[in-house]
């Protein structure tokens, strides 16, 4: 069962690790950023859900990028374990929303980030095949910070919030929204494409 | 000859067009401030009058930015009713320091009429209004560096905010008689109204509102005097400026964040909520995610619940109520506090005190503020029936509200009661041992005179004048 094999999946040490990390840091940013007494703006918002976004950015591309040689299974299901991550820091999310009242409808990061998870994943997993091809596999580490640091610098280039998880989450940009579902299908299409089992992991599942 | 006739037929169109605007220029007169003498950083008396006019709008528009600011407009509009025969607007309006004042009578198609004001008539002092045949002597009594104005018994207003640049008003008996409720409503305004004797019959209703030689009425004075005495009754009496009062009046200020949940407890709250997320996923399997996913969609609607304000913009008022004999004069503050960015529509004609530009008809004042920004109104200084009023050595509450923390000027504290007075009572002012100035008033009290009393009602403060002035030593016992 598909829910099951995603809750074994979060079980494994790096998805709790990371879970636990990535709390740490929400409670971290809510620490500095939420106002201590009166007078104070709460601001806490937009530093949340920036950090939360870019995160979970990171994240996918890192998981993607170094799952080039897993199967359709296990890619799906750690995508489904980040999405899950987001689900998890909704939370923090809206509460942070409540208070801080920004300008941005509620609707909208909650929509962005989902679909930013879900193309990053497929742009780090096509990428780090393009690596792993080209015999670069050394590389794939640095791979989701170069290519996050790549998309702010076309968002510069081009003078306007097309890809960057920075700037894209606090306004809506319909354009961001067209790209990253674009995207998405590209992932789904690329995870359709992939071997179901690899061989290593046959032996593993039997 | 048909090429004549063309220019002929133009000609006269173009004749009658210019009569017609000739004509409607004509019948739109435009008054701003007493005959045409307006007091800068004040409310100012409006009147606009139009003969036979469509529906049109009059805009006001007070340029009061500078080289290194730019364009700080405050924009004044009314709508202005159509008719046959004459129609009569009446307004007050505050009348920043301007670069450049402009008007207008507009429809939609056309500007009917319009004007402006010189940078170069800028004088923010008051002014002293007469109302005589000759003003030739009070002039002389009042010195030279006073704004004398001469004024026409029908051309005063019946509203408070009309007077607030008026320092005195001399009434002789020389002219027509003004009405009584016109010079209630400039004394009770602050104005410190002279009437010289002796009167003529027709002045009976004012020789009533004025029975002894000098008294309070709201935050001004009625006084009776001989010609000659004028600059004397002047000198013996004072105008209360409504300008310090004010500023005292927002002390502490009104307009800070409100108070939002405390860190402490939200970042509890997260803690426990990812540790028991964190527990759940890592030891309860499917059943550990599917209570985890159902946690995070309860914490998430009662997180909104428990931090989310019910309304976007707070609005808190303090208001001062300056009495003497039966009516006050009232002063009020309030702030708009608003978290998101909206425009803010009051249904008050206000000035703003912080704020450079602002939009106000009317009855309305729009405010466009930006997200977790505050901003203080000044409201249209009003006229009301007082509610704290002093007889003899008295303190009567007229009012319906029961108030507390009476402090006289000179007296102290005054305890009896528990320190409350209810609707309808009254109380007999002793000398108390406790001379601490409540904080509430702290600010205030250096602009009021010895013999004030004030009492308070939430955030609504009420004083009541003596007549007195200056204030007699305090007695060594009193009731």
């Amino acid at each position: 069962m598909a829910v099951q094999a995603l809750g074994r999946r979060l079980c494994q040490a790096d998805m709790t690790q990371l879970l636990v990390g990535f709390f740490a840091l929400l409670l971290f940013v809510l620490t500095v950023t939420w106002p201590q007494g009166t007078g104070s703006v709460n601001d806490s918002w937009y530093a949340l859900v920036q950090t939360k976004t870019v995160a979970l950015v990171l994240l996918s591309l890192a998981y993607g990028s170094a799952g080039h040689a897993a199967s359709r299974q296990t890619l799906t299901l750690t995508l489904l374990a980040l999405l899950c991550f987001h689900l998890f820091g909704i939370p923090f999310e809206v509460a942070s929303y409540a208070a801080s009242f920004p300008g941005t409808p509620l609707w909208w990061p909650l929509v962005a980030v989902t679909l930013d998870i879900t193309a990053f994943f497929g742009v780090g997993l096509s990428a780090g095949r393009v690596l792993a091809r080209a015999r670069l596999g050394a590389l794939i580490p640095v791979l989701a910070p170069l290519i996050l640091v790549g998309i702010v610098c076309v968002d510069i280039w081009i003078g306007r919030a097309l890809l960057s998880p920075f700037t894209t989450v606090t306004t809506v940009a319909p354009a961001h929204l067209v790209a990253t579902g674009a995207l998405s299908v590209f992932t789904a299409v690329t995870l359709l494409r992939t071997a179901p089992q690899t061989s290593d992991e046959s032996g593993d599942s039997r | 000859m048909n090429a004549f006739a063309i220019r002929s037929l133009l000609l006269l169109l173009l004749a009658s067009g210019v009569q017609l605007a000739w004509a409607q220029a004509r019948d739109i007169r435009f008054e701003l401030g007493f005959a045409g003498q307006v007091v800068a950083d004040r409310w100012n008396p409006l009147r606009v009058s139009l003969r036979d006019q469509p529906a049109a709008r009059l805009v006001l528009e007070i340029d009061r930015g500078n080289l290194r600011e730019g364009e700080q407009i405050v924009r004044y509009e009314a709508a202005l009713a159509a008719g046959s025969g004459l129609y009569v607007f009446e307004d007050d309006v505050f009348v920043p320091t301007w670069r450049q004042l402009t008007w207008s009578v507009r429809t939609p198609e056309a500007v009917l009429a319009s004007g402006s004001l010189d940078r170069r008539q800028v004088d923010p002092r008051p002014l002293h209004l007469v109302v005589a045949r000759d003003v030739g002597s009070q002039r002389q009594q009042l010195g030279d560096e006073a704004r004398v104005v001469d004024v026409l018994p029908n051309d005063l207003p019946t509203r408070g905010a009309a007077y607030a640049g008026v320092d005195s008003l001399v009434l002789e008996g020389t002219t027509a008689a003004p009405s009584a409720r016109a010079v209630a409503a400039a004394a009770a305004a602050g104005v410190r109204v002279v009437v010289l004797e002796p009167l003529p019959e027709r002045f009976d209703p004012l020789a009533g509102l004025v029975p002894a030689e000098q008294q309070r009425l709201g935050s001004g004075w009625l006084i009776r005097a001989p010609p000659g005495d004028l600059a004397a009754s002047l000198t013996a009496t004072a105008r209360l400026d409504t300008t310090t009062l004010l500023a005292a009046l927002s002390v502490p200020p009104l307009d800070e964040p409100p108070q939002g949940r405390a860190q402490v407890v939200v970042l509890a709250a997260a803690a426990a909520y990812a540790l028991v997320v964190v527990l759940l996923v890592r030891l309860g399997r499917l059943p550990g995610l599917l209570s985890a996913v159902m946690l995070a969609a309860l914490v998430t609607v009662g997180s909104w619940q428990a931090l989310r304000p019910s309304e976007a913009t707070t609005l808190r008022s303090r208001s001062l109520s300056i009495g003497g004999g039966t009516l006050a004069h009232r002063l009020e503050l309030r702030s708009v506090f608003s978290r998101s960015q909206q425009e803010v529509r009051l249904p008050v004609s206000a000035r703003l005190l912080d704020t450079p530009q602002w939009q106000t008809g009317r009855d309305e004042t729009v405010l466009d503020l930006p997200r977790w920004s505050a901003a203080t109104l000044a409201l249209k200084p009003r006229l009301e029936p007082a509610t704290l009023r002093w007889d003899g050595e008295t303190l009567y509450n007229d009012g319906e509200l029961s108030l507390g923390e009476i402090f006289v000027l000179g007296y102290g504290v005054q305890t009896q009661r528990s320190g409350v007075l209810g609707p309808g009572e009254r109380l007999g002012v002793t000398i108390s041992q406790d001379s601490l100035i409540p904080d509430s008033y702290s600010a205030l009290v250096a602009h009021l005179p010895m013999g004030s009393a004030l009492a308070r009602s939430g955030g609504q403060i009420f004083v009541a004048l003596s007549d007195r002035e200056p204030w007699a030593e305090p007695r060594s016992e009193v009731r």
